[in-house]
């Protein structure tokens, strides 16, 4: 348009010279704002440290398990000795001894060289709620290169993780010897149509192998499994590792040891004579052996007609199913008539129960023996049958741990499927690796993010413990500890 | 600032620097047994970003200080950034994408919003120059707006004052009779007070900015206004109508200038308060993390 004339003069004329000195109202505000900010930034600082102490400084929330130190920071943070920077307050670090003060751990290896600080491997302050769910790394610092640890390594030198050099399991690898001691075959026990207490069965492995909070669930073979059982025969106990791990994830962890009390004498009852509803007592020979003779005589003693009933008609009608037990030797009287039937009771017991299952030396009786030979038999600890001990172990691999419970989803089949063909109780029906691998397939994220679709978590603290407890009890630590950090409230 | 050719160097500088500390962290992130802030490689990673965070700040004493001879103001702004924006995937590297507690995650927000707040402002000030270039050709020095609308309504003032002389048919001698006679001209006098009431109803006020809501504000209803005073006026006055227009046109213009303004500059009311925050809080983080 141009109407109005627009010269620079003009243009120039029309503006303030002096507005400078008014300032800017958007600096003005950007002014304001900014000690606003600073403002806000103090008090919140100011409050903070009013408040809540050094805990605005943590670097994130802290696990679950130490929640109840709360904002005392100074519970596990000890000022060390060192520098002026450390005199000064600065670097307070996390000492083992701080750690130790609660938790009495063993140490990983004697061999160890350089071991971590505690905080090294349970990383603090990032909100995960399994500290000890270390990452593979802390691991393979060491165990991927161990010739440079230790030149003779047992198994292998470089385990980079599950995956990736991790050995066979050493009861599936070549060359592992077993000797269970007991005749047992998986495959004739899961049979269709066996003859159960209470009739026709079929067997599952569940019937058998169940962990301890399991025993005295619903039992299709009597009122319950014989939970008191566990202690195993002849008065072995388990050791302490043992123990430990049955007793882990509250007793869900690990199959029980199959014991005979537990799991077979349902089916597998140790009669011995038709006049007695008693069954022998698992138990070492002599003890079995003084066992029936006590209760033969007392049932003489109890019953003097039923005895002269058999002295006068003998000999009686056979049990069934003991054609080897039946003896040539005729008593004529009670006394007599307890030898015999002890020793029939006897070869019975020997041969066709603890044979059944045990291996050893059965000696075997004289058929046409006479009563006195009979006799002197029964007091002779050499005709005892030797048999061979039993070796069950609670815990295949030693040198890991293993939950039951966790798998629970996965059919037993999966994992142990040689079992259910198994002819031999030597063999051992442990998966391999590659079984396990079919899950674990090499993701770790211990502490998130969550692993991808098909794979389960593969981390080394998964199985392993770094610390060595070996059967050791937690030792008791102070008592007083949380007291004396102040933690606990006042009475 | 307009981002073009020349930023080609930083472009690549940067592009460099964040490729080498990804595949740094990459490295790290796949070996060590833990990522964080704590590690060595973190704690790197921790101190270069809060460096680029300060070199970024020095911007602000470098534009108070122009007179130093630290460096063309152009490159310091390239500079602020460039680096001021890789500061954000480096501290995110420091953190190994955590967030921590309350102070960290509270550094973290803040970064966050400072570095979106700059990159936007590096937007506007990619965009907007060019738009306001093309859009106000009356443009003046922001803070002189006001001062010069307070000068279009004076000049508007005098131009209506003036119309009823320009409405004169001719000049020379008799024409001073003329004009005071005119106003005894009814047809006249009619049309200059609509004239008139037009201006006092709709054109003052708005020009005085009293008020807000008017016809004037779209250029396309203002040329209509104009038009049916046009119409009303005879050809005698048209100048001053038109200059009345062009009048109310840079009126227009400098409140599109305003808007643009405000639009350009507003990000720093959160930029500069938020930046200033996040040094003094990185600061606090810097010395707490080396106490524990």
């Amino acid at each position: 348009m141009e109407i109005r004339k627009r010269t620079s003069k003009s243009v120039a004329g029309r503006h303030d010279l002096n507005y400078f000195k008014k300032g800017s109202p958007l600096r003005r505000w950007q002014g304001i704002l900014t000690l606003a900010a600073l403002a806000c930034i103090a008090l919140w600082l100011a409050g903070n440290a009013a408040w809540h102490g050094p805990t605005m400084l943590s670097s994130g929330p802290i696990s679950s398990s130490h929640a109840v130190f709360g904002e005392k920071c100074a519970a596990c943070h000890k000022p060390v000795a060192g520098n002026l920077f450390h005199r000064a307050g600065f670097r307070k670090e996390v000492p083992d001894s701080a750690c130790l003060a609660c938790h009495a751990v063993p140490a990983h290896h004697a061999n160890q060289q350089n071991p971590p600080n505690c905080s090294i491997c349970h990383v603090e302050h990032t909100g995960s709620m399994m500290l000890a769910h270390t990452a593979d790394s802390h691991c393979t610092a060491c165990h991927a290169n161990l010739r440079a640890v230790n030149a003779q390594t047992q198994f292998a030198s470089s385990i980079r993780s599950f995956i990736d050099g991790h050995p066979e399991f050493a009861p599936v690898r070549g060359g592992f010897a077993f000797d269970n001691g007991i005749r047992f075959a998986h495959a004739a026990h899961m049979k269709k149509g066996l003859l159960g207490p209470r009739g026709p069965v079929q067997m599952a492995c569940a019937d058998c192998h169940r962990p301890v909070a399991d025993q005295s669930t619903a039992w299709p073979y009597g009122a319950a499994m014989r939970t008191a059982a566990f202690t195993l025969t002849g008065g072995r106990t388990l050791n302490a590792a043992d123990v430990q791990m049955l007793d882990r994830d509250r007793g869900r962890a690990y199959q029980a040891p199959v014991t005979y009390a537990a799991g077979c004498q349902a089916c597998h009852a140790l009669k011995f004579d038709v006049h007695l509803t008693d069954e022998a007592p698992h138990a070492e020979p002599a003890e079995v052996r003084a066992f029936v003779a006590t209760k033969i005589r007392a049932f003489a003693a109890k019953h003097p007609d039923v005895v002269a009933a058999e002295l006068r008609h003998w000999p009686p009608e056979p049990m069934a199913r003991v054609p080897r037990a039946r003896l040539t030797a005729v008593p004529h009287n009670a006394a007599e008539w307890v030898t015999v039937r002890t020793a029939e009771a006897e070869q019975r017991l020997w041969h066709q129960s603890c044979g059944l299952c045990h291996e050893g030396q059965i000696p075997d009786i004289n058929a046409d023996a006479t009563v006195a030979e009979l006799a002197a038999a029964l007091g002779n600890p050499e005709t005892l049958p030797k048999l061979a001990p039993t070796h069950q172990p609670v815990r295949w691999l030693t040198h890991a741990v293993f939950d039951h419970a966790s798998h629970q989803a996965v059919a037993c089949a999966e994992c142990h499927s040689k079992a259910a063909a198994s002819q031999n109780a030597n063999e051992v029906l442990l998966p391999s690796i590659a079984t396990c691998r079919r899950c674990h397939n090499g993701e770790s994220h211990p502490q998130g993010p969550a692993l991808g679709y098909g794979h389960a978590e593969s981390g080394c603290f998964l199985c392993h413990e770094y610390h060595a407890w070996d059967g050791k009890e937690p030792q008791p630590v102070n008592g007083e500890t949380l007291r004396e950090l102040g933690v606990l409230l006042p009475r | 600032m307009r981002i073009d050719r020349t930023h080609r160097p930083w472009l690549t500088a940067s592009c460099l620097i964040l490729g080498v500390s990804i595949a740094i962290y990459v490295a790290y992130a796949l070996r060590a047994p833990r990522v964080g802030g704590g590690t060595a490689v973190g704690l790197t990673f921790g101190i270069v970003g809060f460096g680029f965070m300060l070199f970024a700040a020095a911007l602000a004493v470098r534009k108070r200080f122009p007179i130093w001879r630290i460096g063309r103001a152009q490159t310091w702004m390239r500079g602020h950034l460039w680096l001021g924006s890789l500061a954000l995937p480096l501290i995110f590297l420091h953190a190994g994408f955590h967030f921590g507690g309350w102070l960290t995650s509270t550094l973290m927000v803040l970064l966050i919003i400072v570095v979106l707040s700059g990159l936007l402002g590096a937007c506007l000030q990619h965009v907007l120059p060019t738009k306001m270039m093309r859009d106000v050709q009356f443009e003046t020095i922001y803070d002189q707006i006001d001062h010069i609308r307070a000068g279009l309504v004076v000049e508007a003032r005098e131009r209506v004052q003036s119309i009823a002389e320009e409405m004169a048919p001719g000049r020379g001698a008799g024409a001073t009779v003329v004009l005071t006679y005119i106003g005894a001209i009814p047809e006249i006098n009619l049309e200059l007070r609509e004239f008139t009431e037009t201006f006092a109803a709709q054109i003052e006020p708005w020009l005085e900015n009293k008020t807000r809501q008017s016809p004037l504000n779209d250029r396309g209803q203002s040329e209509r206004l104009f038009e049916g005073l046009h119409r009303l006026m005879p050809e005698r006055a048209w100048k001053t109508v038109d200059a009345l227009e062009e009048i109310c046109e840079e009126k227009r213009q400098l409140d599109r200038q305003i808007v643009l303004h405000r639009i350009l500059h507003g990000w720093l009311l959160v930029h500069i308060p938020l930046s200033v925050g996040l040094l003094v809080l990185g600061f606090v983080h810097a010395v707490g993390s080396l106490r524990y």
